[in-house]
């Protein structure tokens, strides 16, 4: 039945609705000329917050006669007050985010700066780097005698020295000066978008450097990475290098999870083919099939390659990574993250989806993709979502 | 505010003059830079690419005004929040098909005027200053998804402090309408 017909034989509720939308009616008016011409509430909150370079002289002239009533109806409006908020985190993040964009961009094309920069940021990861090997479980055997116990902390010193070294070296090497280094804070997620096209989703406490340029040269299709990422390669002829600490990852089109730490680099690809290697040791390469995951070993090679599950060995990337995954396991994830109810017909339960969404995005939008994936319409009722085959 | 450390003053000023190559240039160093901070506002979406290209299209617009070049960064945060604005209030998205107080008003511009008469004050003084905040924002056009980052909730509890809201309301507007007659 059409709410209109529910209205239409139920007079009490057509009361109680009209009633309501004069409530409704009162908030808005509460609102004023903001809830009606969002532009000019951008404007005034963006003058307000000391920012009037970016509006026009007649803009200016314009907002300062509304601002006093402005002004009062920001104080009334909670709403507003919120979205004013959301705006000024905007435009501050926008700022911060131009900065670090064009400083990064001019630390690929000035020397002088990159000294500055890489200095700030290898005290920071030096700091980083300390905890996590604070952190780092131990995986010393049980003491020994004491007559052997030197030696063997020696060889534990020489270990550790040797590590902090090949740590240093990497990341103390001079880079190119054509090349961008994108560094992302604890808790930072960024999208990076690399010239070819190609982009990568930098989890917090991650580094890429790559190259300014076009990437269009022979072997120029090459970055450096530590962390944890998401990458999306874009095919092309040219092969893609991604070299780690510890390993080196060739690709030509193809979307992978990846990351390094103390025990190594670990490789979960998605799609395409990927080939895997030791960094400096050509012999024991393997080849990666998608929904196959391999880490390098304490021998120094990547291990055979294992099929996972995708969808759970890669939750740490933020994103819902589906290679194939049923829709009897997507819906109890989406139904965890989201905490609302999602069932779907018997005969939809066993269709499978590829593709990769990110948590951020709205349970609505989610479930509207896999719908059209599987020929299914979502429902909405008062236990949640349904998905109801269309076949 | 102007930390316009790439893109310099007098390559702006021939894209004011018209030079179609110098706005190319500028968009070149623009583009990636947008991508990167709506992917971070909204996630990887197909929305980014209208979101990068209506800020370029914004700021193309915008030029002649720009009096002082030097201002590039302002005016380009200025269309890109905008923009991430309009996303927000769901301008790129398909339209929420979701009960809330909105599906309500469809009909209530054809419904016939019952002749009602309450206390709507009254009635907004029982609402929480949280329920007031999601409902504000609501009529100013944001989205349940939007609502809820902005104000670090989830989606499913805004909808149901929606819910139980309508329903306080519900009881308390029907009180009213009974003590009236």
């Amino acid at each position: 039945m059409e709410l209109q017909d529910i209205l239409a034989s139920d007079p009490a509720a057509a009361v109680l609705l009209r009633e309501w939308c004069t409530v409704r009616a009162s908030l808005v008016r509460e609102m004023g000329e903001a809830s009606v011409d969002p532009e000019q509430f951008v404007l005034f909150v963006l003058h307000e917050s000391g920012r009037a370079d970016a509006l026009t002289s007649s803009e200016q002239v314009c907002v300062e006669e509304i601002a006093p009533a402005f002004r009062q109806i920001l104080a009334n409006s909670p709403g507003l007050a919120a979205v004013a908020t959301d705006i000024r985190r905007d435009m501050q993040d926008f700022e911060a985010h131009w900065a670090a964009w064009f400083e990064e961009a001019s630390v690929g094309k000035a020397p002088a700066s990159l000294r500055v920069s890489s200095s700030r940021s290898i005290q920071s990861y030096r700091s980083a780097r300390r905890d996590r090997i604070r952190a780092r479980p131990s995986r010393r055997a049980p003491a020994p005698a004491p007559s052997s116990r030197r030696r063997v902390l020696q060889a534990g010193v020489g270990v550790a020295v040797a590590s902090v070294l090949a740590a240093l070296v990497f990341f103390l090497l001079p880079v190119s000066p054509d090349t961008v280094t994108v560094r992302t804070a604890a808790a930072e997620v960024r999208t990076v978008e690399l010239p070819d096209g190609s982009s990568v989703r930098l989890l917090g406490d991650s580094r890429l450097t790559y190259p300014s340029g076009a990437m269009e040269a022979d072997d120029s299709r090459r970055a450096e990475f530590e962390g944890r990422a998401f990458f999306d390669i874009v095919p092309d002829a040219e092969r893609f290098l991604l070299v780690t600490p510890d390993a080196q990852a060739t690709v030509l089109g193809t979307s992978f999870g990846m990351r390094t730490g103390y025990d190594g680099t670990e490789i979960i690809l998605v799609e395409g083919s990927l080939r895997m290697s030791a960094r400096r040791i050509r012999d024991g390469a393997v080849i990666l099939a998608p929904g196959q995951m391999s880490r390098m070993t304490s021998a120094g090679v990547p291990s055979q390659p294992v099929s996972v599950r995708v969808h759970e060995r890669l939750a740490w990337t933020g994103l819902f990574v589906f290679h194939a995954t049923s829709v009897r396991d997507i819906l109890p994830m989406l139904s965890g993250r989201y905490g609302v109810g999602i069932s779907a017909d018997e005969t939809l339960l066993d269709e499978r989806v590829t593709g990769r969404f990110a948590q951020e995005e709205s349970l609505e939008g989610t479930l509207d993709i896999v719908a059209m994936a599987i020929g299914a319409a979502v429902e909405a009722g008062s236990e949640g979502y349904r998905l109801t085959s269309l076949r | 505010m102007s930390r316009n450390r790439l893109i310099d003053a007098a390559l702006v000023r021939q894209a004011q003059d018209g030079d179609e190559v110098a706005f190319e240039a500028i968009v070149r160093q623009l583009d990636p830079m947008l991508r990167a901070w709506f992917v971070s506002r909204v996630g990887q979406r197909a929305e980014v690419d209208d979101l990068v290209q209506n800020t370029l299209l914004r700021l193309h617009r915008g030029l002649p005004d720009l009096h002082d070049p030097h201002r590039l960064e302002a005016f380009v945060m200025r269309a890109a929040v905008f923009e991430t604005q309009d996303y927000y209030r769901g301008r790129y998205g398909p339209r929420e098909h979701l009960a809330g107080p909105d599906a309500l008003s469809r009909w209530s511009e054809t419904a016939p005027d019952a002749g009602v008469r309450i206390d709507a004050e009254r009635a907004l003084g029982l609402l929480s200053e949280k329920v007031r905040t999601i409902l504000e924002m609501r009529e100013y056009g944001y989205r349940y998804a939007e609502i809820a980052r902005s104000l670090d909730m989830t989606e499913a509890a805004v909808k149901m402090q929606v819910k139980r809201a309508l329903r306080k309301l519900r009881k308390a507007l029907g009180e009213s309408a009974g003590g009236d007659a």
